[in-house]
């Protein structure tokens, strides 16, 4: 009687302090990395990516997660003075009348490439989110215009170069056709990038 | 004789409040000048001996911060960096010695004392409540704000312009007492 009274008194006991076991934080890796990164991500930021591999990552999750707000931070302001330079260069591109309006446009196509690239590579190398939804979303929106405008980004310096003369032999012409694709390509671009940046606008 | 004490004691505090998630929320509405959003969660849990003490009575509805979605899951995690939500994952808000029979028997909100436990803070704000009794169903509304700077959170911000101090939380839930 005595035993049965003292196993049942060890039983509550026992789902007493389940009951009220208190919660801990003390997170593990495996638990705060999202589960439908996406592929870029995992292969920097997953638990085999590359950054852990060679001990470039910050030592815990919420170093990484701060890390993550100063990168994205910088993409914002970078994205936003992109924008800007890209802005001008579609007007410097439709108003060329002298050699200096050329170089201006050459140099400052090298500059809005390098900026643009830099931005990118802050958003693409941040760490993960702590959490990634289904479904559609602005964000989601942002990110798929992207891959439009980085397409086009990595190929208006070689069709600017085109378009220049530059491989122009006295047997083939190419400067006219690469005119017309970098003025098509340049303004897919831009249209895509100012609508990238309409998206985060929106709730 | 011990052993009744200890039933009783378990019995008296052992949350018995079941939430029906799928009629419940629990919202928060952010500010910017650009635009305004709404996260909201379905993941609350309420403990409580109101069913037991209908004059004096306690209740704490828990929140995991991570349940809350905006469907914008950049926000989301932005949201939880700013709540420091590894270090406090969840926002409880605690009311004590509640007069439950008497807060049914009214048909409109009453102001009582909440204790919001948030970001490591407590704070003490009196909160309406309107709470109101369908055969075994009860349904407890409420609107109130809060603000950020009281529980020492930094204000988000988009394009360098920050978010609105306050925050709107709407709650709206439904659920039985467990036998």
């Amino acid at each position: 009687m005595q035993v049965q009274l003292t196993i049942k008194a060890f039983l509550i006991i026992t789902l007493f302090s389940i009951c009220f076991a208190k919660f801990t934080s003390s997170y593990t890796l495996s638990d705060t990395l999202p589960v439908n990164m996406q592929l870029s991500k995992k292969l920097v930021w997953g638990e085999n990516g590359l950054a852990r591999k060679l001990n470039l990552a910050p030592v815990n999750r919420v170093d990484e997660l701060k890390l993550r707000h100063k990168m994205l931070q910088t993409h914002q302001k970078l994205g936003l003075l992109t924008l800007g330079m890209m802005g001008y260069q579609v007007y410097l591109g439709s108003n060329m009348n002298s050699r200096n309006d050329k170089v201006l446009h050459r140099k400052l196509g090298y500059s809005t490439f390098g900026v643009y690239m830099t931005a990118a590579g802050f958003s693409v190398l941040s760490p993960p989110a702590l959490k990634y939804n289904k479904g559609v979303s602005s964000i989601k929106l942002h990110r798929y215009l992207s891959y439009i405008h980085f397409a086009g980004m990595l190929s208006m310096p070689y069709l600017g170069y085109l378009s220049a003369g530059n491989m122009d032999t006295s047997s083939a012409e190419y400067h006219t056709k690469a005119l017309n694709a970098h003025r098509i390509v340049g303004t897919i671009t831009f249209t895509s990038l100012s609508l990238s940046f309409l998206t985060i606008l929106i709730p | 004789m011990r052993l009744s004490v200890l039933f009783l004691f378990v019995g008296g505090i052992f949350p018995n409040f079941q939430v029906d998630k799928t009629e419940s929320t629990i919202s928060y509405v952010g500010n910017h000048p650009f635009h305004e959003w709404q996260g909201i969660s379905s993941q609350i849990e309420i403990e409580t001996d109101c069913h037991a003490k209908r004059d004096d009575c306690n209740a704490t509805i828990t929140v995991p911060l991570i349940s809350f979605i905006s469907g914008n899951d950049n926000r989301d995690s932005n949201m939880l960096f700013y709540v420091d939500g590894f270090s406090f994952p969840v926002v409880k808000i605690s009311f004590s010695h509640v007069n439950i029979s008497n807060l049914l028997s009214i048909e409109e909100s009453t102001y009582i004392a909440g204790e919001i436990d948030f970001h490591g803070y407590k704070i003490i704000q009196e909160i309406p409540l309107f709470i109101a009794s369908d055969k075994n169903t009860i349904s407890i509304r409420s609107n109130f704000s809060i603000q950020l700077n009281s529980f020492d959170i930094k204000r988000p911000s988009l394009l360098m312009i920050p978010i609105k101090n306050e925050i709107k939380i709407n709650v709206n839930i439904s659920g039985r007492f467990i036998q």
